[in-house]
């Protein structure tokens, strides 16, 4: 097991490589960079933006671009961004947290909310409770998260019950531990709902049908041919089946957060990591840009691997060589 | 010899937007205490329906439309949900066709015979079970049962998927066995130790047994007495070696017939002409009169009655 997941973060490397190089690549092949605007500012000279791309490695071409970034990399420089005038390192960190906390919050309401309701609707199939949440789920899927938004920031500006957008109220460090927490929490309602609709719909209907495959299965009649209660039946038995793809997609949920999360982060102009990349693009802030992808594909793929060793602890037919 | 079950004018059915299925109907059993009957009949003819039914199993969409399932003087099915559940594995225990889809996948095969033993016995404390466990390990020929009950089900073979959920079927020491198809997923010779297991246990531990199958020749061997089934409806009952000797009705003749034969190598192999009774339309009449080779006009009209012709031979047919 344990030289699996070493392996399987040794071929992380390469992963990496080629996914920042293609990166690199896309954002050389648009047109003009960072300092194109710059040389429209009459008052920066011709000489301290040559000084600059000289600096950086940016007046030559793409290949030699990467490969010195690479090398800064290795040695945990992720390069200075343009537009920030602060070392790339420095955003990227607070941006990670910044996410990773919406992350939490939405895997929290999402799979808390959807997988008892699965449950729930899959154990009382056709009765008036699944078909009314079925229905429900089918809204959450078809609501444009871009348009719910809106409607919810609607909502908080009109009622005033919740701020509307933003991370932090503005007295914000004048307030105890635990009022910070609360102004947090309160900040996190609207982009977390929105985010969150959308997956506990699909995720409760891949519970119910998962549950209703395992609930026609052999074992579980034979479970009851046992005598066994039908709580035993169902809780020990069929959920247990029921739940392990669900832990594939538990990993895959955490890089689909992390992209599916930047317009509603735009919108709610939450500071994470998924509007960063917006910006870095926009501004064409070279190694913003880069060190952006390199982490949300370290998420992603860290994602995966936590799917699968979390998988190999709960069923015990799958084992890592 | 006392009944130990009896099946009165059962009816399960199906049901569904397009259609019912009438997978039993008017099904009469009796089950005698301490012998082998064996149920016969085509794939989809409601052989396994008839033992969910007994079991209390059947689930939505299907359901039990009218009947009595007496056992032990009290009608099964108008037991509450609770009572029944205690019956089923302490009284009635049902061993599947598919011993490797019967187990639990994720949970060790100690654990699945341990929670049966748990249900019906709640005062057994943890080492009288563990020891039990290991005993009817043993007795079903697990070699070297104290390593193996921590093993998952994938670590086992089909063979021996079958010998643990046979110990799990006898944990609580059942008055009636029902197997369904219970080698029917395995090769033949470990068939034959499976059958001779059945056998050996009930010598031992002295229970009735129905045993569901398809397989005439191995019923010759372990049954006393053989009901044949055929579109849900039970055709033609009598002792094995009656129904060897002299089978009546069509359908069984038919069955027996297509029994291949060692000698008879280059005779193409007889088989049934037409198809099994499609169960959501069957045809009018007697169910079988589309592929009877005695078929009148009035077996497509009326169902024979289900008369005994001589003691312990019953059969429903209007020709013979």
């Amino acid at each position: 097991m344990a030289t699996y997941i070493i392996r399987r973060l040794f071929f992380l490397i390469p992963l990496l490589i080629i996914m920042s190089f293609i990166g690199f690549l896309a954002i050389n092949l648009a047109p003009g960079n960072y300092f194109d605007t710059l040389k429209q500012n009459p008052q920066i000279s011709r000489e301290t933006i040559s000084e600059y791309e000289a600096k950086y490695h940016l007046d030559k071409d793409v290949f030699t671009q990467y490969f010195y970034w690479l090398v800064n990399v290795s040695k945990f420089d992720f390069g200075y961004s343009f537009a920030y005038k602060i070392p790339v390192i420095k955003i990227l960190k607070l941006r990670l947290f910044n996410t990773f906390i919406l992350s939490l919050s939405v895997i929290l309401f999402t799979w808390l909310i959807a997988i008892p309701l699965g449950i729930y609707c899959a154990v009382n199939q056709h009765k008036f409770s699944d078909r009314f949440f079925s229905f429900l789920s089918f809204i959450g899927l078809s609501i444009p998260n871009f348009f719910f938004t809106l409607l919810l920031l609607y909502f908080a500006s009109k009622t005033g019950i919740l701020p509307s957008g933003g991370m932090h109220s503005l007295g914000y460090e004048d307030l105890s531990g635990f009022g910070k927490f609360i102004d947090l929490s309160k900040h996190l309602v609207i982009p977390t709902v929105v985010i969150g609709t959308s997956g506990i719909a699909g995720l409760q209907r891949l519970m119910r049908g998962n549950m209703l495959e395992v609930l026609r299965s052999q074992y579980v009649m034979a479970a009851r041919a046992k005598g066994l209660s039908e709580n035993r039946v169902i809780y020990v038995h069929a959920l247990r089946n029921a739940i392990n793809p669900m832990v594939t997609i538990f990993g895959g949920s955490l890089s689909g957060l992390l992209s599916g999360a930047a317009l509603t982060e735009i919108i709610c102009s939450w500071p994470g990591l998924g509007s960063l990349m917006l910006e870095a693009v926009r501004s064409q802030d070279l190694f913003l840009f880069a060190g952006d992808l390199l982490m949300t594909g370290f998420l992603l793929i860290i994602g995966y691997i936590l799917a699968d060793i979390l998988l190999a602890w709960v069923d015990p037919r799958i084992q890592y060589q | 010899m006392e009944n130990i079950l009896e099946i009165k004018n059962l009816h399960t059915y199906f049901f569904s937007d397009e259609a019912q299925v009438k997978a039993v109907e008017n099904l009469n059993l009796k089950v005698k205490k301490g012998e082998v009957l064996a149920l016969v009949g085509e794939s989809a003819c409601g052989k396994s329906v008839s033992a969910y039914s007994v079991m209390g199993l059947i689930d939505s969409p299907g359901k039990i439309v009218k009947g009595e399932i007496i056992f032990k003087g009290q009608d099964l099915l108008k037991l509450p949900k609770k009572k029944m559940q205690a019956i089923r594995g302490q009284d009635i225990s049902l061993v599947f066709q598919e011993p490797g889809s019967s187990l639990n996948p994720l949970y060790t095969i100690g654990l699945q015979i341990d929670e049966m033993i748990r249900a019906h016995n709640k005062t057994a404390s943890k080492e009288d079970r563990g020891k039990r466990i290991l005993e009817l390990l043993n007795k079903v020929g697990i070699s070297n049962p104290q390593s193996r009950i921590k093993d998952y089900p994938y670590n086992f073979s089909g063979g021996q998927a079958q010998r643990i959920m046979i110990a799990m079927a006898l944990s609580c020491e059942p008055k009636l066995l029902i197997a369904d198809e219970p080698t029917t997923s395995l090769d033949v010779t470990i068939q034959a130790q499976i059958m001779n297991l059945f056998m050996r246990l009930r010598q031992e531990l002295d229970f009735t047994l129905i045993l569901i199958t398809h397989n005439l020749a191995l019923c010759s061997e372990v049954a006393d007495r053989v009901a044949i089934m055929y579109a849900g409806r039970i055709v033609e009952e009598a002792l094995i070696e009656e129904i060897f000797k002299n089978p009546l009705h069509p359908y069984t003749k038919a069955l027996f017939a297509s029994i291949p034969q060692a000698e008879s190598k280059k005779a193409r192999l007889k088989v049934i002409k037409g198809a099994v009774a499609d169960p959501s339309a069957k045809p009018s009449g007697c169910h079988f009169h589309p592929r009877c080779p005695l078929a009148k006009n009035r077996c497509k009209v009326n169902y024979p009655e289900y008369r005994e012709i001589s003691p312990g031979h019953s059969l429903s047919c209007f020709e013979i």
